[in-house]
């Protein structure tokens, strides 16, 4: 049973990934917070907690489509990515 | 009995009583001394002393038997009687307060006959075996027969006595045999001089009330509950009984084994969060008994089964003493020296550092090690693997509270110190199980419910506190698993629309801006109990009432556990309780606070001491330049300024082929952590796992390296408790393996080829002190001195911190934050229709490895599903059958209990046995914030079965397999039977 709950390595990250940045995105999304609103929290959050492997690789899900993120969540990638973008320009 | 080397003061030391809130404030009454005489000598003691304790406290010892410094006094022996001037007859001087200008004689020919007149009593009923006795060298009674100079008994033992079995060749009625049955004390009958010490023990100090004394006059004797051997009984063999008794009646079986101790030193218990402060009385390397110590500012001379008796498991014959490695996890194992070993992985976690990158190997700290072997697994971590890639079992358990305390008042820890709850006027406890998890805390916090406190308890269980005796819990608040936040939010509704906040407060202490936010937002009519109840299961007019009682009964006092902070939603649980608290003014001050109570001895510590992967020591986020260069410039090397990863994110990227290198000290992720098939795959798909611990535990049999850790017996140290107190570990004895494990992680330092050279953990608690503002006063010389210190220590609080953010929060202004119910994506369907919760129990600690090899197994040999009569008998399930329990994640089998403590939808288990298997079924959800397992929520099915789970029999296939290759390894691995 539970070797279904990962279909071979990496095929699962992902979708775990999603999960995780919606349940942050949920929080943040608090108090009817519009989705603009709640994304710098989820982005500060994604910066301050999670390993830089699993920001790139869910950045990367991102572009390809993103499918099951929240609109707090996409929105907080693309802040992501700029910042980071902008961090590495200045280095 | 008593430790060796305490003095027994005789009763007490005087406390001052406290009402409410208006009282809580006011000083001590213990800075009030009296003068008196006593025996010719002017002293001074604090007002409320008794007349024994006062003399004792000069060195006048007053002979004496009922009375101990354990108990209240009793005065029902008579023979610490003295005379006054001025009053009538010969008073007890137990229970006699000393008064201003009092002139007391302890010795005259009067009194001198009066004692001899009460031991004479004794002594006549009372066996005089001594030179062959247990207590021999250390027995009240005998000291008092030879302090009043006894020289004969003229009553002989020829009438009725309780001593002989047999009474001219008859069967004598007085007569009870010796009762064994606790594996860890005896009780002797015909040694009892029925002082009821015992029973006083069990009911002031324990709270169990198990032992009473039944019938009168000479025919009086102790007995467990209704006249039940002790294990029959409702004893939870806390001990308490067995240090209060002054004879051998009581006594400790390695005490009759081994005799006397000789010498005893100050340590701290390895179990749990409490810490309680102990005696290691020592016959040379041995450890005869563990006494706690009077003095101990946890426990104040309380234990609980584990700490004083479940210590066996340091000298198991499991225990593994020889480094051992091998190639792949389905080799033999093979015995190597420690160089070949420490080489060995240096080399394995290098290589694979060259062919995957820097971030592809890491370490678990341990909650169970010192502070000063938690910090050095960090250190080794960032700076000799070069990554931040450290974790530690607090991220399974509080995590949460980390995060969400931080948030909202600025620290990652409890507000306060366990006496606090002395004044407390309403206790709030929200899933925990004190009497079970912290049972010498319980048994404080008991003491002040059976002195009026009320009692608030949110759990969807029915746990041992909110009926037990002489306390009920005014509200028992029985939730759906999964709903706290609705909870909290409910309670909020209640303060804030029914104007019970403290406004004063929060406009003193809190920011306004996020208050306001927060307000509305609980007002709003979602979040009105009436509207909650039907997430929560709570009746609305219950949450009402409690929520009122909270606000407004004086001193409120949240206490929590691992219920609140192991779900989906444990963050915003935690802060909905720090808002609560700021809300009606309850923090800042003794009797109030969020107190969480932590699992194991030094989760505190280890969260302290640096062990999460975003932060150094001192809860410092490795993105902080000025941090980073501080730690940079002390261990000189270039840090990492990203997280690395937390232990969950280590076993999904172990299966993506990216983290490949694990040094695991001291804990038992493949048993503890959720989804075991889930964690032994990314296991199984590392390169080189390096386990450091006593026992071939379940992560040990997918390792390639064995390092034989110690016991805390074998090393110094500090562990931190619940209450942010440093208290120290000391040595006994030497490491049975060669090394402490502060060493072994030094030599894997060096081999990596980075340099450390401590000669003592002292040195590493000063290199502590040295980056840690909170922690820059405290060292083992200073932690010697106070006997125990809580963070934070500095100049501004050379003595430590009892209680924080007092006049201000350690953030600045309190912070609110909106904590929006979200339901966990854990849900019952048709499919999976019960939820499955997880806790522990008393006997048992956590992945049992210490206690499931000691006598505790006797209490509790198994883990069973708790199941409700009516769920049970839908499924055709009776008391003691086999139940399989499948999740989405996995399934196991357990036999199942049936009864009402758990509600109907609502299964629970503990997971203190590996074949048990409660975390294969257990799912990866997590805290959103801290990635913090949801153990408590676990949608199931359970079904009558006839066999073990698919998992089970390959659990045991590979563990017989395992043990296989373990015994190649030889049997000098092993500690000696
Ligand atoms: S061991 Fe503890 S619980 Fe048991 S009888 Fe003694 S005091 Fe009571
Ligand atoms: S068992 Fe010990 S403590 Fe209890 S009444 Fe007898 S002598 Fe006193
Ligand atoms: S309460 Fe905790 S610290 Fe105290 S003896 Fe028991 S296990 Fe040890
Ligand atoms: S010691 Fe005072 S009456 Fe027993």
């Amino acid at each position: 049973m539970s070797e279904s709950a990962h279909q071979g390595p990496g095929h699962k990250g992902a979708a775990h990934l999603v999960e995780m940045a919606n349940d942050i995105a949920a929080f943040f999304s608090g108090a009817g917070h519009a989705p603009a609103a709640a994304a710098d929290g989820v982005a500060d959050h994604l910066r301050k907690f999670w390993d830089p492997r699993m920001r790139r690789k869910l950045i990367a899900y991102g572009h390809q489509g993103g499918a099951g993120l929240s609109d707090a969540a996409r929105l907080a990638l693309v802040k992501l990515e700029a910042a980071t973008a902008s961090a590495n320009a200045a280095e | 009995m008593r430790s060796i080397v305490e003095q027994d003061l005789g009763t007490p030391a005087p406390k001052f009583r406290n009402v409410g809130r208006t009282t809580t404030t006011a000083p001590a009454a213990a800075n009030k001394t009296v003068m008196l005489t006593i025996d010719g000598r002017e002293v001074e003691v604090a007002e409320g002393s008794s007349v024994l304790r006062a003399a004792a406290l000069n060195g006048i010892h007053i002979p004496k038997l009922c009375a101990t410094e354990q108990l209240d006094a009793f005065g029902s022996c008579r023979l610490c009687l003295v005379q006054i001037e001025g009053m009538k007859g010969y008073p007890a001087s137990c229970t006699t307060p000393v008064a201003a200008g009092m002139k007391v004689s302890t010795q005259n020919d009067k009194l001198a006959a009066l004692r001899r007149g009460v031991m004479e009593l004794y002594i006549s009923d009372h066996p005089l075996d001594c030179l062959t006795c247990p207590a021999n060298g250390h027995c009240e009674l005998q000291d008092m027969a030879g302090a009043v100079g006894l020289r004969e008994v003229r009553y002989g033992y020829d009438g009725a006595n309780h001593v002989y079995a047999k009474q001219q060749g008859e069967d004598n009625a007085l007569f009870v045999g010796k009762d064994e049955s606790n594996p860890y004390f005896t009780f002797d009958a015909s040694k009892c001089i029925v002082c009821s010490r015992c029973v006083r023990a069990c009911d002031e100090q324990q709270g169990t009330l198990a032992l009473t004394i039944q019938s009168r006059g000479f025919a009086s004797k102790v007995a467990a509950s209704q006249d039940e051997t002790f294990m029959q009984s409702e004893c939870v063999s806390c001990g308490a009984c067995v240090q209060a008794c002054p004879t051998a009646t009581l006594s400790e079986k390695t005490l009759i084994d081994k005799g006397q101790a000789e010498h005893s030193r100050i340590t701290t218990c390895a179990y749990c969060g409490v810490g309680c402060s102990f005696r290691a009385e020592m016959k040379g390397e041995e450890v005869v008994r563990m006494v706690p110590n009077q003095d101990g500012h946890a426990n104040h001379g309380h234990s609980c089964v584990k700490g004083r008796f479940a210590i066996g498991y340091a000298t198991h014959s499991d225990r593994i003493m020889k480094p051992m490695i091998r190639a792949k996890i389905s080799d033999p194992w093979r015995e190597v020296s420690w160089e070949e070993a420490i080489a060995y992985a240096a080399s394995e976690f290098k290589r694979i550092q060259a062919k995957y990158g820097v971030d592809s190997i890491g370490g678990i700290t341990s909650s169970r090690c010192t502070n000063e072997e938690t910090y050095l697994v960090q250190k080794l971590v960032r700076a000799a693997f070069g990554n931040n890639n450290v974790d530690t079992c607090a991220r399974v358990c509080h995590s949460p509270t980390g995060y969400g305390l931080k948030q909202t008042l600025g620290e990652s820890a409890g507000t306060q110190n366990f006496d606090s709850v002395m004044h407390a006027d309403v206790i709030v406890v929200i899933g925990a199980n004190p009497t079970d998890g912290h049972p010498v805390f319980a048994s404080q916090m008991k003491r002040r419910l059976r002195q009026g406190a009320r009692l608030i308890v949110a759990d969807p269980r029915r746990i041992d506190l909110v009926r037990t005796p002489h306390i009920a819990a005014d509200h028992h608040l029985q939730l759906r698993p999964g709903t706290n936040v609705a909870l909290i939010n409910s309670l909020a509704h209640v303060v804030v629309t029914e104007g019970l906040v403290d406004e004063a407060f929060v406009r003193a202490r809190c920011e306004s801006a996020s208050f306001e936010q927060w307000r509305e937002f609980v007002a709003d009519a979602h979040n009105s109990p009436e509207q909650m109840e039907a997430v929560t299961g709570v009746p609305a007019v219950e949450v009402r009432a409690a929520a009122r009682l909270y606000a407004t009964g004086g001193n409120g006092a949240i206490y929590y556990g691992l219920g609140v902070t192991e779900h989906s939603q444990g963050s915003t649980m935690v802060m909905g309780i720090a808002n609560l608290a700021m809300a009606t003014g309850n923090i800042g001050r003794e009797g109030v606070g969020v107190n969480p109570l932590r699992g194991q001895n030094n989760v505190q510590g280890s969260c302290d001491m640096g062990s999460f992967p975003h932060e150094f020591p001192g809860y410092r986020h490795v993105s902080d330049d000025a941090t980073r260069l501080l730690f940079e410039n002390a261990w000189q090397v270039t840090l990492q300024n990203e997280p690395g990863l937390r232990i969950p994110n280590m076993f999904e990227a172990a299966l993506d082929r990216e983290f490949l290198g694990l040094y695991v000290e001291g804990e038992d992720i493949a048993q503890s952590d959720p989804n075991t098939q889930h964690v032994t795959a990314a296991l199984s798909a590392m390169e080189c796992v390096v386990v450091q611990d006593l026992f071939l535990n379940e992560t040990a049999k997918f390792a390639h390296v064995f390092l034989p850790g110690s016991s805390f017996l074998e090393k110094d140290g500090t562990f931190t408790n619940a209450e942010r107190r440093i208290s120290r570990v000391r040595k006994v004895m030497h490491p049975k393996s060669g090394y402490a494990d502060w060493e072994i992680t030094q030599l894997l330092a060096n081999a990596m080829g980075y340099a450390m050279n401590y000669a003592h953990p002292s040195e590493i608690m000063d290199e502590i002190a040295r980056l840690t503002p909170t922690f820059a006063g405290v060292s083992f010389a200073r932690i010697d001195e106070l006997g125990s210190i809580q963070w934070p220590c500095n100049d501004a609080h050379p003595d430590g911190t009892p209680t924080m953010h007092i006049d201000e929060f350690v953030r600045g202004k309190g912070r609110f934050l909106v904590t929006e119910y979200v339901p966990t994506r854990e849900k019952v369907n048709a499919k999976f229709p019960l939820i499955l919760t997880t806790g522990r129990i008393l006997s048992q600690y956590n992945v049992g490895a210490q206690t499931r090899r000691t006598f505790n197994n006797q209490w509790h040999d198994e883990d069973r599903v708790e199941i409700h009569p009516h769920d049970a008998e839908e499924r055709g399930i009776a008391d003691g059958d086999w139940v399989g329990i499948a999740s989405r994640a996995g399934d196991t089998v357990l036999r199942a209990q049936v009864t009402e403590r758990v509600q109907p939808g609502v299964v629970y288990t503990t997971f203190h046995f590996p074949e048990s298997g409660a975390n294969v079924i257990t799912t990866e959800n997590s805290d959103w914030a801290t990635n913090c397992p949801e153990y408590k929520v676990t949608a199931v099915q359970c079904t009558r079965v006839s066999q073990p789970s698919d998992w089970q029999k390959r659990f045991r296939a590979f563990s017989d397999l395992q043990q296989d290759l373990l015994n190649k390894a030889g049997a000098d691995v092993f500690a000696a039977k």
